[in-house]
């Protein structure tokens, strides 16, 4: 049976998660990872992506935007811009900004912040994609 | 001598003003409750944030970051962060008579970003570059829109279209009181490197440059979310205390008014009763 270790998950507006958890998988820039206890100390960011928990009620799952995770020897950090757990997502929010990010990526129009109107995109995409599995 | 119609008709409007300002003053109270609870709630990632900068910057000391590092202040630009509505006290036009002085004499070659409508609205009549106004931001607060206004300005620096950015804001003190402070935003100031005995050092997943990439525009824009946050706690305390001093205003006013309406009353009396009493002793 593989061990509990604290896992605090804050955004800007709001303490997301505090609690012992056995495992965490996360969305990181160079591929997905997984986090049990007596990890190494680690420093990395996040790509949008979906995060998921274990913890003695089952597994959750978060669409996570981006952010950063600080696993240390003792407790594990995860700084995200947004998260929502996927019972609660916006789905047509989503859509719509989905929708919203294609036109803007379409037009020919100058003046087109096309970072921007990607990494929407991809927000978007996830927050899909999350609330659908 | 106003008459008593006009006394009465004044006690009346002063106490429907009154129950205005008596609303707003409860209405700010609970706004401020709630922008309290935000501030409160930023603090855990604000510590994390902070703590998570120290340590890398600790590592990479020998290399320091594009947007941390001073250069000499050609041109500078200014964020003047005020409210959107009034009836808030000295709470908008301290910033601005502020803004005016900093402009004058404070930095070199200043442009504005105005956050809050009052600011922009006041500021855009005098005689300063105003890069960007950015209204109506307080009535649906959120970190998107901090970060909006945070990239922005941080691509300006890159740019080397300015070299130094400050924030000029109210800091919430207490529900009774709000000072004015200008506080570094670009570059970013250094920190107090400190020597933490449990830290080991991590795994950097990807390089510690990649991620100092990442991390110093996201501190950015938390800097100005905190502070948008701060502002808007201010404001809502301002208020409250601002309509607090109007209820308790009217309240004297209508003591005073009901005095005069009563004296003037009382002397009508007097007066027709003398009518009356000469009246009848002259039919004697």
């Amino acid at each position: 049976m593989a061990g509990e270790f604290p896992l605090v998950i804050v955004t800007p507006s709001c303490m997301a998660y505090e609690g012992e958890v056995r495992n965490v998988l996360a969305p990181g820039t160079d591929g997905y990872f997984e986090v049990l206890i007596g990890h190494v100390p680690m420093l990395t960011s996040l790509r949008p992506g979906i995060l998921s928990i274990r913890n003695e009620d089952g597994r959750t799952r978060y669409a996570v935007s981006g952010g950063f995770v600080e696993v240390l020897r003792s407790q594990v950090t995860i700084l995200a811009e947004t998260i929502e757990a996927e019972g609660d997502i916006d789905v047509e929010r989503a859509q719509r900004a989905e929708k919203r990010a294609r036109q803007r990526l379409e037009s020919d129009e100058d003046g087109v912040d096309v970072e921007r109107a990607m990494s929407s995109l991809d927000r978007a995409l996830n927050r899909i994609k999350a609330s659908q599995q | 001598m106003p008459s008593l119609r006009e006394i009465r008709r004044r006690i009346a409007s002063t106490k429907e003003i009154q129950k205005i300002t008596k609303a707003m003053q409860t209405v700010a109270g609970v706004r401020l409750r709630r922008a309290q609870s935000r501030l409160f709630a930023a603090r855990p990632y604000a510590r994390k944030l902070d703590e998570m900068m120290r340590h890398l910057a600790a590592q990479t000391a020998d290399e320091r970051h594009p947007l941390m590092t001073p250069r000499d202040v050609k041109t500078s630009a200014l964020i003047v962060v005020t409210a959107d509505r009034g009836f808030c006290g000295g709470f908008n036009s301290n910033v601005v008579r502020s803004t005016m002085d900093i402009v004058r004499e404070g930095l070199p070659k200043p442009g504005l970003v105005c956050v809050g409508r009052k600011g922009s609205d006041t500021l855009s009549r005098q005689r300063v570059e105003i890069l960007s106004s950015h209204t109506n931001v307080f009535q649906a607060l959120d970190y998107a829109h901090a970060g909006e206004i945070a990239d922005q300005v941080t691509r300006l620096f890159n740019s080397g279209a300015i070299d130094r950015v400050d924030m000029l804001y109210n800091e919430f003190k207490s529900a009774g009181t709000q000072s004015l402070v200008t506080e570094q935003l670009l570059p970013v100031p250094p920190m107090a490197v400190e020597d933490d005995p449990g830290f080991t050092g991590y795994v950097y997943e990807p390089s510690q440059p990649q991620l100092l990439n990442d991390l110093v525009p996201q501190h950015i824009r938390f800097q100005l979310w905190r502070v948008l946050l701060e502002s808007n706690t201010a404001e809502e305390a301002a208020r409250m205390l601002a309509m607090d001093n109007a209820t308790r205003n009217a309240n004297d006013l209508i003591d005073e008014l009901t005095l005069t309406a009563n004296k003037i009353r009382q002397e009508t009396i007097t007066s027709e009763l003398m009518d009356i009493v000469g009246g009848a002793e002259a039919l004697k």
